[in-house]
Parts: structure tokens; sequence; C-alpha cells
């Protein structure tokens, strides 16, 4: 992927954090094992990041350690759906899914007072998705469909919710976060949208309820 | 299968039994449980290989302890022989035994003594008594120290480290705020505060704030950052 890196020790200058810090919320998984990029460098291996993704999610750390334990933020950055049932009374309220999308959604999603945070998230992510305007809302199902059926077979693992379009005709599909995909010539990536990205999103709207 | 009532394994003498959700995991003897076992306490006298991941409040092992998965518990001691296949968590690690982790091992605290193979150690301290040949391809952290075991006879405080045989750790890289270092060779040591101890073989250092290095030990290239 062409994003800019940031070296370990450019980012260390930067943001002034230390090795233990950096390595403890490595190992409370708050920043993802996938972001310490190796390289061969002529003192042998160097650990890049992605610089945005990075300063961004240390900035939050540094900015929300208050009052949040490092176990906290663990839960909030992690990839696994947190158990909590989220009232769809709330969700409305809070602007985190609109209603045509929840209304979209009722007789896929099942329609009840309570969802549960994975049924959240595919909500979520169907709202995000006709907020770009790039999904009109028939292909809206067909992402639900695709996001129910195959979102837990990745046991909490990092994917991306791809959409291709060719001739009119759009497909969803789910891939490992990070992996490389190639189309065939007039193909049209219509987006790819990291479902991490969307739980880490969902989970601080949620926890301000 | 899920139970209401609490269940407990238990192996003295020689037993074969499967895993599952337990309260307490106690072999004396010799075992072999076959799956993951879950539970509160992991008690261990005497020799047990699981197939399987461990992961438990509590593991504490005196004997040989072989681990088909992952080993994640809180609390963490071990002593005789330890072998992980996965990874190796933990908050506090106490290891006086041989340990051989072919995944991570990562903890907020470790306390060692003895010989250790791992791929990668990240741990918040990490205090390492080496005895025996040590690997560890990467060391990272927060403080890093890694020393000879005090010798104990006479015969010992008169070798001089080169012909001393009797402890060194081999490795890539050690990256920490404070790194201390003894009889240690790596490729790269990057860190705040550095000092390399006699026995040391490094290829290159690079420090923030402090670098010192002991007379005995051979650093190629120092740089501060």
């Amino acid at each position: 992927m062409e994003e800019e890196l940031i070296s370990k020790k450019e980012l260390l200058d930067m943001t002034g954090i230390s090795y233990g810090q950096l390595y403890r919320w490595k190992r409370k998984g708050i920043i993802p094992e996938e972001w310490f990029i190796r390289k061969s460098a002529f003192t042998g291996q160097e650990t890049f990041f992605p610089k945005q993704l990075m300063l961004a999610r240390i900035d939050k750390i540094l900015h929300m350690k208050d009052g949040l334990s490092l176990d906290d933020l663990a839960e909030m950055f992690s990839p696994t759906p947190s158990g909590q049932s989220i009232r769809v009374l709330d969700i409305l309220e809070r602007n985190i899914v609109s209603r045509p999308s929840i209304e979209l959604a009722a007789p896929y999603v099942g329609q009840t007072e309570l969802y549960n945070f994975e049924q959240t998230l595919y909500l979520y992510i169907l709202d995000q998705s006709l907020l770009s305007g790039e999904m009109s809302l028939e292909e809206g199902p067909h992402l639900l469909r695709t996001l129910m059926e195959h979102y837990g077979k990745y046991e909490g693992k990092n994917c991306d919710l791809l959409m291709i379009r060719k001739m009119g005709l759009s497909v969803f599909m789910m891939l490992s976060a990070g992996s490389e995909v190639f189309f065939d010539g007039g193909t049209k990536m219509v987006f790819r949208v990291s479902v991490a990205k969307c739980i880490e999103e969902l989970k601080l709207k949620i926890s301000i309820l | 299968m899920v139970e209401e009532h609490v269940r407990h394994l238990s192996i003295a003498g020689i037993g074969a039994l499967k895993g599952g959700v337990f309260q307490e995991a106690t072999i004396e003897g010799v075992g072999d449980v076959d799956g993951d076992v879950v539970c509160t306490n992991f008690k261990l006298e005497g020799k047990v290989k699981v197939d399987g991941s461990v992961s438990a409040q509590k593991v504490k092992l005196e004997g040989v302890a072989f681990i088909g998965g992952n080993l994640r518990s809180d609390t963490i001691v071990a002593k005789g022989k330890l072998e992980v296949k996965g990874d190796l968590i933990g908050e506090d690690l106490r290891l006086d035994a041989k340990v051989i982790v072919d995944g991570r091992c990562e903890t907020e605290s470790l306390h060692a003594t003895g010989k250790l193979r791992m791929g990668v150690l990240n741990a918040g301290s990490a205090h390492i008594e080496l005895n025996g040949n040590s690997q560890i391809n990467e060391i990272v952290g927060g403080q890093i120290h890694i020393q000879k075991q005090p010798a104990v006879s006479l015969t010992d405080w008169l070798k001089t480290p080169e012909i001393s045989p009797a402890g060194k750790l081999t490795t890539q890289i050690v990256e920490g705020d404070d790194i201390y270092l003894e009889y240690t060779a790596a490729a790269v040591v990057r860190g705040t505060n550095i000092v390399i101890g006699p026995g040391c073989k490094i290829g290159l250092v690079e420090y923030k704030t402090k670098f010192e290095q002991d007379k005995n030990a051979k650093v190629e290239r120092a740089e501060r950052l």
C-alpha cells in the first residue's frame, strides 16, 4: 500500500514517547501488530509505521489516557466487537446510524429495540457507505448480507469490506486487512472500508452514551 | 460441554484427560491433556503435555511442561523445563528453567534464570540471569537487564570472560529505555540509557541519553541519536 511511512526513530522523536510506552501499547494491542512494518536497512532491520494512522493513534492514546486505563483503551481499539447491546433509540438519538438506514436494514438484521454490537456495526457500516454517496439504496441489502454472512469467520481478526463495480454490476467482498487485490480492467473499486476502523469509531461513539 | 457445577482437572500418577473449563487443574505425576485448558489455577508437579492452549490466572509448574498452543496466565512460575509452541503471555513471569517459546513472549515483568530460547520477547521489565546459551531473536520493552548468573564458586571467579562458557545470550536486536547487558552478542542495541557490560559483542549501539561500555566489551560502532 502506498501510504506514507515513518521510521521508529522519527516517530519517537516527534511524539516524545519512550520505547517502553510503545512496546507496552503493542502488548496491550492498542497498536496493532500489522502496523509494525519491517524493512531491511543498512543497519539490519528497521521498523516503520503507517504515519497518519500511527500519529492519530498515539495522539488519541495520550489525550484519552486521563480517566481511562490502558485496558479500557485496549478494549476500545481492539478489532473484536464489545459484548454490549445498544438501544435503537440511543443509536438514533446519538446520530450513530440514520433512520433511513435502520429502516432499510430492519428486514435483514431484524427489528428489535436492542441491537448487539455486531448488528450495530453492520448498520454503522451500511450508513457510512450510504452517506458517502457511492452506494445506492438497492445495494445496501447486499452489503448487509455480505457482512452478516462472512464477518464472523474472521473471528475478530482485522478485515476490510470492499465494493467493486463493473458495467453497472456491483459486488461486495471481504478480505483480510491489508491484503492486496487486483482487478480486471474496467473494474472500479468503489470503496474499501476497514472494519477495525469502523469498530473503533463506533466504540468511541457508544462510549459517550 | 457446558456444565453448571464447578469441575476440576486432576491427574495423580499417570493419566490422560481431555481439556475443558475447570476451576483447578492439578497434575501430580505424568499427564497428557488433549485439547485446550481454561482454568483458574494450573499446577504441575511432574510432567505434562498439553495438546492445546492453556489459559489460567495462576500457573505454577515444577517439572517438565510441554504446551502445544499458547500459555496465557496472569502469573506464571516455572521451575524445570517449559516448552511453548505458541505464545507465552502473562503479567508476571518467574522462570527458573530451560524455556523454549516458538512464538512471542509478552509480559509486564519477567524474571528469568536459565537457558532461554524465544522468538520475540516484549517485556515492560525483563531481568534475565544467564545460565547456559540463550537465544532470543528480538528483545524489546522498557527496562532490560541481562547479566550472567552470579558465580558461586571460587573457580568461577578466576575464569576470564573469554574462557568461561557458562552463560551467554545471542540476539539480533535489543531495544528499550534502560538497557544493561552482559555476555550478550547483538547486531543492534538501541535505547535511551545503555550500559554494555563485560563479555558483550555488539555491532551497533544507538543511544539517546547515556552510553557506557565496559573495557571487556566490544562495540563496533556507537552513535548518539
